[in-house]
């Protein structure tokens, strides 16, 4: 194996275990047998199937306007950008299987050539004492009194190859984790969806005079099909039926809903391990509607979090969440794989400004979205829901599993409204929170949560976890209310992250650039570059992907696994 | 519930045509045919990993290429119903009596 061949190694082999110290041959010789080219011929074939996916959804892309113009029903159009978009997330599935193997396959080969190069430093170590190689090296050192530099030189060998195998186990541990996904579930969810309603086949049958069995039957709107037994499977099957039953609304409100629902559930099937359908409602002409998806079987959870989302969101724009729940399943998977953890994507509360996201509102209840924003009214009446929701999760989840709610800036107020109503939970985290509701002064509100276990992430650069967004949403409200008051300075209740609040306050960076602008000229320069540069913060710190990356995600992973001593703290603003 | 249907039944052949040939693309009837799988339990190292990174690679590789003959069923299907509709269709229009001018 060394330059001096197999006889080097064997004396090093041999002094290593006179020495009482780990055998550094054995590990060397598992990392250099290591066959990546097998790895890498076995990827190449997943890599064909790729681009195979690829160029068949392509081509799938071409039917549709074929279709919009020969047929005037929606139906198989649909059917077909379905199987479209299932064949694209099995491409994502495969790929990221692909570039993941890529990757470690790359450490895997880099460590092969490494391993040599530390066993030939190791060898000519030991020739530069003045071992002469072929000799017994344990017995050469005792003869000769280099027993000591001779465990140093063996001991560091076997340390750094150690390091190289931990570093090879990273690797491959990255490549686990794509790899739990199975690239059959959007496909097999359309599968599934071919037992359910067959559209309006009935009709477009009837109109041409032949049975429903003929023309458009099967091209009923596929939907996904998701694993789950007992209790939570024949809920997840209900709210799956309603879903069904609103892809074909002909009202648009509760058709975009629904197709946004679907979409994240086939989103989160892609992810691995599933996705059950916790909560649906249909949309009415005062709400946006309901719906939760959860990536992971919550009948099996060590630990649920679930996670509500900030305003601007609605469920028809669903899957935005779930890519945030991906990332933190995956973080916490990184940093306690024996754990099965479920992320629960919540947009279960009335979201203020969701009609920014595309959900169809008439002008009067626009109008409520937006002023909604300026206080905590819907936060409190989420908070509500919320508590509710999470006691039903509880009796599909396991007895021993931990609870954690997360919410972003107004989801964190109506988590913490949650947890004021007591709301059993494990753990809270607060995340960019404009105010913790008007419920709460101190984390001793919170009935059912231990004081230690209320955790706080507010970024020193994000304007709306300051003061100014409750100064703002108080003149912006009596602005706008018909019937100003006396401004309500604190309208969103107090800063969590405020010391006399009493909750651990994450010390963790943003992951956004720190950009300022000086726009400073004329009698308002100074007013235009405050306002200018708290817009961009706003734009560059308050956002949903920033708070759930870097430090900040894997804190948040900390919390959701239960690994206090792991998440640092610092003093409360 | 009458419906009033606007169909051409020559694009819908031509969609069933486009239908077929993403379900050949799919199928990779052109492409070569599967190696068999080259590692064995320990082949990446002997750590509860390297085992499982070994048996998932296994297995999802297998599974993407029933999600390709999977895809490539469905979109055969599809192709056929729509040729089916595109006859009934056809049929219907034929079907119904020509009025006198």
């Amino acid at each position: 194996m060394t330059t001096a061949g197999t006889g080097s190694d064997r004396m090093i082999s041999l002094a290593a275990l006179r020495l009482g110290i780990e055998d550094p041959i054995v590990i060397a010789e598992e990392l250099v047998t290591v066959d990546v080219d097998g790895l890498d011929q076995w990827f190449n074939q997943a890599a064909m199937i790729r681009v195979r996916l690829f160029q068949g959804a392509d081509r799938l892309s071409e039917v549709d306007p074929l279709l919009a113009a020969g047929w005037s029903n929606p139906a198989p159009r649909f059917a077909v950008a379905d199987l479209r978009e299932a064949a694209s997330a099995s491409r994502q599935v495969v790929g990221a299987q692909v570039d993941a193997a890529d990757l470690t396959g790359s450490v895997l080969r880099q460590t092969r050539t490494l391993v040599e190069g530390e066993l030939t430093d190791a060898q000519e170590a030991l020739i530069g004492i003045g071992w002469p190689p072929g000799q017994d090296l344990f017995s050469w050192a005792v003869d000769n009194g280099k027993v000591e530099p001779v465990a140093a030189i063996v001991t560091g060998l076997t340390g750094r190859l150690t390091e190289l195998r931990t570093r090879n186990e990273r690797a491959l541990a990255d490549l686990a984790l794509p790899l739990r996904a199975d690239p059959r579930d959007p496909v097999e969810a359309l599968v599934a969806a071919g037992a359910g309603p067959a559209g309006n086949a009935a009709d477009i049958a009837g109109a041409v005079g032949i049975g429903a069995a003929g023309i458009g039957a099967g091209f009923g709107i596929p939907m996904p099909a998701t694993p789950g037994s007992g209790q939570v499977g024949g809920v997840d099957q209900a709210n799956l039926d309603r879903l069904a039953t609103d892809l074909q609304s002909t009202d648009l409100a509760t058709q975009l809903m629904a197709r946004g629902v679907q979409a994240a559930l086939q989103k989160a099937a892609a992810s691995g391990d599933g996705a059950q359908l916790l909560v649906y409602e249909s949309p009415t002409s005062s709400s946006q509607g309901r719906a939760a998806v959860g990536i992971g079987d919550i009948s099996v959870a060590d630990n649920v979090a679930v996670l509500a989302p900030g305003v601007g969101n609605a469920p028809v724009n669903m899957v935005d969440g779930i890519g945030t729940a991906v990332a933190l399943r995956n973080a916490a998977w990184h940093r306690s794989p024996g754990d099965k953890t479920t992320v629960v994507s919540w947009y279960g509360y009335e979201m203020p400004l969701g009609v920014m996201n595309g959900t169809p509102e008439n002008p009067i209840s626009a109008l409520e979205s937006m002023t909604s924003a300026i206080d905590d009214a819907h936060a409190r009446e989420g908070g509500q829901r919320l508590a509710v929701d999470l006691d039903q999760f509880h009796q599909w989840a396991p007895d021993t599993a931990r609870f954690i709610a997360a919410g972003f800036s107004m989801g964190s107020t109506t988590v913490s409204a949650a947890a004021a109503r007591g709301a059993k939970l494990d753990d809270v985290l607060l995340m960019a929170s404009p105010g913790a509701s008007d419920d709460v002064e101190t984390v001793a509100d919170y009935p059912e949560v231990s004081d230690r276990h209320v955790f706080v992430t507010s970024f020193d650069e994000d304007p709306i976890t300051t003061s100014v967004s409750d100064v703002t949403a108080a003149v912006l409200g009596n602005l706008i209310r018909p019937f100003p008051a006396l401004p309500d300075f604190t309208p969103l209740g107090p800063d969590p992250a405020d010391r006399h609040f009493g909750s651990q306050l994450i010390d963790v960076r943003t992951n956004s650039a720190d950009v300022s602008v000086n726009l400073g000229i004329g009698p308002f320069g100074s007013l235009t570059n405050a306002l200018t540069n708290e817009l961009l913060d706003l734009e560059g710190n308050h956002q949903e992907s920033n708070y759930y990356a870097g430090e900040s995600l894997k804190a948040a992973a900390a919390v959701v696994t239960g690994q206090y001593a792991d998440i640092p703290i610092k003093p409360g603003r | 519930m009458a419906l009033e249907l606007a169909v051409d039944t020559g694009l819908l052949k031509q969609a069933a045509d486009a239908l077929d040939d993403a379900s050949a693309l799919f199928d990779g009837r052109t492409s070569p045919a599967m190696a068999s799988f080259p590692l064995t339990d320990t082949s990446l190292g002997n750590s509860a990993v390297a085992r499982e990174v070994v048996a998932a690679a296994r297995r999802r590789v297998e599974q993407a290429i029933e999600t390709t003959a999977l895809l490539a069923a469905l979109v055969t299907e599809d192709a056929g119903k729509l040729r089916s509709a595109a006859i009934a269709f056809a049929a219907a229009e034929a079907a119904v009596p020509v009025q006198p001018r």
